[in-house]
């Protein structure tokens, strides 16, 4: 059967001795910046881009995959011990984790949220293993209308499943586009906004943005926050869930997972997305639902394991379409594109190796996060004592070398310390940057697909209609945005949001 | 960073192996080099500076690092390396892009008279492809050019951008024949190929290493190249040279330095090009990247040059080229 062959490939990619050990430093990083509030995955994948350049192309996207899933079980570490949550996915673990945590059951807590996410991950997988190939091989005949359609569901999407106010997240995708349009218009060859200044005309940088919007502005938010930790002295106590414990929390795990994995592969959706639907599932479907927020240990298991599931699968529509769905996949689809590789759908079958590799040395550092996780515990905990005011400057430095590197230039030191700048006001503002960053990249694919389907049309906007896929695809963007105002489904988005 | 310093300290080795016997009284560099490549890692120039650069250290006796400078389509490298110190330090990697930018861009202040030569190092030509099982599958080139000539406009040309290599090509064969293409710009080689097995553009002009695997697979046809040997690849496509057409803006590779560098060390580092284009190790790694193996030695280089701008010059003319702003 293929399935087996394509597993039996990616087996030899990915257990060779180099990528173990590349996939085991990426989760250890991914659980190291989980645990410590302040970072993210996408910084620090941003930071450490420009250092894969040395490296062969699979073995930095097993790497960098490895630090995006790492960071959703270091994320709900410190979110169960310290109700002090790593990742904005792992917000909801401060719930029932650390209602757990201060009952006693710290070691429960974490144990049930490792083995639901490392059972959530295997889903994820095979899913992502099962269905990834039937759509790309289906993406192959899309044209460049159907790619402006389902570009369009993307970006509606990415406002719709924001935080914050819709206004809010639609100034932000316009803003985002506007970035996107910096640089040589592909069409006329004519530069756009870039004042004279020759480093612009290839467009600002994926990683300036991304590093200035996210690393330095982060950093700034929490200099200003005063640094106060409490380590929790309470005892772990004991790891191992009983038997009876884990059948009860067993149907909340599938149910993330099957969540998890349906709502990563979504355009715009994500982990803290899965994570907040899966909670609000568990309590709807609950016995006594007024349990939840007590240590109610099917509130952890159902969004950890949604959230990893989910971490999974968001991989597939980068990986079928070349279309990312949030800012890690387009941090990963950056990194595709400086080996000289086009994410789309020729991924599959053009560099088998690199895919099926990819996939299985997801579930292998699903493993590792397992065990790395659990009889380590005690070690990662400690590593919150680390004062800020050591690890910022250090992180500070990183993000300056990686900026420099890329195309070795000053010049985009000096536009990501303006987008940091920019960042901040963000910040103040309570504007999530996230829809600006997936515009700033969907945004010229967008252009540049729409401006190719009038040319291919001949100037005939009627094609978008006549063309059943790009019609379909159209329509649901524009449901889902009469959706998202509308006033009743925007006080349950209000509602899904609140706990962040 | 880290394949700088491995890599270096190989050569290191290297070098104390074989800088001894090798002839003394050369220009050999005192220190490590710098080989700046006008465009980011990955993708064909870059794998081409790679693949010399080591093979390069061998002969040169010192460490070679690549400097990608991707900024500005090129323009920013093109200006570093014409103002390099002429010391032998700072060597460039161009491509025919030198001497056409000046047509094609506004403010584009180099041109072939801006630089030493040490020789060339490469050439890709364009391939005429379309998709196997399209409206033009079944056709050779000549029935293609005839359909058309029939409907002008109705077979779309997918090209990378505004006057690349790819467009002049699409310009060279309309001239040349008296076809007419619907010319649809798409950014990169690689999109191109996506776009013409989804039936969005019927034509494009493609270097071989960008179509290799689909047309091993069957799914794209090679109707015609514009070089002016056989391809590697496909020996059995012909040139549009062959066919009595003037198709023939192959690109190529050469390296560089500043103008007013002293010729003993020009003449050094044509000697250090020279042993690494004869190199079995380096032959066999340009077929393995799919790049066209070609060298000639400075004097020549400057024959290639010299006709490669009055070639893009007669044409950016003719076809009336609108410098973009830089």
């Amino acid at each position: 059967m293929d399935f087996v062959s394509n597993i039996a490939l990616g087996l030899a990619v990915a257990v060779t001795p180099w990528n173990i050990l590349y996939c085991f430093a990426g989760v250890t990083l991914g659980t190291l910046i989980g645990i410590l509030p302040g970072i993210g995955p996408l910084a620090t994948m941003a930071m450490l881009l420009p250092a894969t350049y040395a490296l062969d192309p699979t073995s930095a996207l097993i790497m960098l995959a490895g630090i995006y899933y790492g960071a959703q079980y270091g994320g709900s570490t410190s979110a169960i011990l310290l109700r002090l949550p790593g990742e904005s996915s792992a917000v909801v673990a401060t719930l029932d984790g650390y209602a757990m945590a201060q009952k006693g059951q710290a070691g429960v807590a974490l144990a049930i949220a490792a083995i639901g996410s490392l059972i959530a991950g295997t889903f994820g997988t095979l899913v992502l293993a099962a269905f990834a190939p039937a759509l790309a091989n289906f993406a192959i005949s899309f044209g460049a209308a159907e790619y402006f359609a389902l570009m369009v569901v993307g970006l509606v999407a990415a406002i719709v499943l924001s935080s914050g106010p819709i206004l809010k997240s639609f100034g932000m995708l316009i803003l985002g586009l506007l970035f996107g349009l910096v640089g040589a218009d592909i069409n006329s060859g004519i530069d756009r906004f870039t004042f004279g200044v020759p480093q612009l005309s290839g467009g600002i940088s994926f990683v300036v943005v991304a590093l200035g919007l996210f690393g330095i502005t982060e950093i700034l938010g929490n200099l200003e926050r005063s640094e106060t930790r409490r380590l929790v002295s309470a005892r772990i106590g004991r790891l191992l869930p009983r038997l009876a414990e884990l059948r009860s929390v067993m149907p909340a795990i599938l149910r993330g997972s099957g969540l998890g994995s349906l709502l990563g592969i979504l355009p715009g959706g994500g982990v803290t997305m899965a994570a907040f639907a899966s909670y609000t599932m568990e309590k709807r479907v609950a016995a006594q639902p007024e349990r939840f927020g007590q240590g109610a240990p099917e509130g952890l298991a159902g969004p950890e394991s949604a959230n990893n599931a989910a971490a999974q699968t968001s991989f597939i529509p980068l990986l079928t379409l070349g279309i990312p769905s949030n800012g890690v996949m387009a941090m990963m689809m950056s990194a595709m594109l400086i080996h000289n590789i086009q994410p789309g759908p020729q991924i599959i079958s053009g560099t088998p190796d690199l895919f099926w590799g990819l996939v299985v040395s997801m579930w292998i550092g699903n493993l590792m996060l397992v065990i790395l996780n659990l009889p380590m515990i005690g070690i990662w905990v400690r590593l919150l004592l680390v004062p800020y005011r050591f690890l910022f400057p250090a992180i500070l430095l990183f993000c300056c070398i990686g900026l420099y590197s890329v195309q070795n230039d000053v010049t985009d030191i000096y536009l990501a310390v303006i987008c940091a700048a920019l960042g901040y006001v963000f910040l103040k503002l309570r504007c999530d940057p996230v829809p600006l960053l997936l515009a700033f990249i969907i945004g010229p694919m967008l252009e540049e697909n729409l401006r190719r389907a009038m040319l291919l049309a001949r100037g005939d906007f009627g094609m978008l209609l006549t063309r059943p896929l790009t019609a379909s695809l159209l329509a649901l963007a524009l449901i889902l945005l009469v959706m998202a105002v509308l006033p009743k489904i925007r006080r349950t988005r209000k509602v899904a949001f609140q706990e962040e | 960073m880290f394949r700088h310093i491995l890599s270096g300290s190989a050569a290191l080795v290297a070098a104390v192996a074989i800088a001894l016997p090798a002839v003394a009284q050369e220009w050999r560099p005192s220190r490590p080099v710098d080989l700046i490549v006008p465009s980011g890692a990955g993708g064909g120039h870059d794998n081409n500076a790679r693949l010399l650069g080591a093979i390069m250290e061998k002969y040169a006796g010192q460490p070679i690092n690549i400097i990608n400078q991707p900024a500005g389509g090129g323009v920013v490298a093109y200006r570093e390396m014409r103002d390099a110190e002429p010391d032998g330090h700072k060597i460039g990697q161009v491509s025919v892009s030198i001497v056409s930018d000046q047509f094609r861009i506004e403010g584009v202040d180099y041109n072939k008279d801006s630089y030493a030569y040490i020789g060339q190092i490469s050439a890709d030509q364009n391939v005429l492809v379309v998709a196997a099982n399209g409206p033009y599958g079944e056709m050779d080139v000549t029935q293609f050019i005839e359909a058309a000539k029939a409907e002008p406009q109705a077979i779309a040309f997918g090209v990378s951008g505004n006057w690349t290599n790819h467009d002049y090509t699409r310009y060279q064969i309309e001239q040349a024949t008296g076809a007419q293409f619907l010319r649809v710009p798409i950014k990169g080689g690689a999109q191109i190929v996506l776009s013409l097995l989804s039936g969005d553009v019927q034509a494009g002009a493609l270097y071989p290493s960008e179509i290799k695997a689909q047309v091993d697979a069957g799914q794209l046809k090679p109707l015609a190249h514009n070089g002016s040997e056989p391809l590697a690849a496909w020996p059995d496509v012909p040139s549009f040279s062959s066919l009595g057409l003037e198709v023939n803006l192959a690109i190529w590779r050469a390296l560089v330095m500043p103008k007013d560098t002293p010729e003993e060390i020009r003449k050094g580092w044509e000697s250090i090009l020279e042993q690494a284009m004869n190199d079995p190790a380096l032959k066999e790694g340009y077929a393995n990247a799919g790049i066209g193996y070609a060298y000639r030695n400075a004097e020549d280089t400057i024959e290639l040059v010299n006709e490669a701008e009055a070639a893009y010059r007669s044409i950016s003319e003719a076809a009336g080229v609108q410098k973009a702003s830089q």
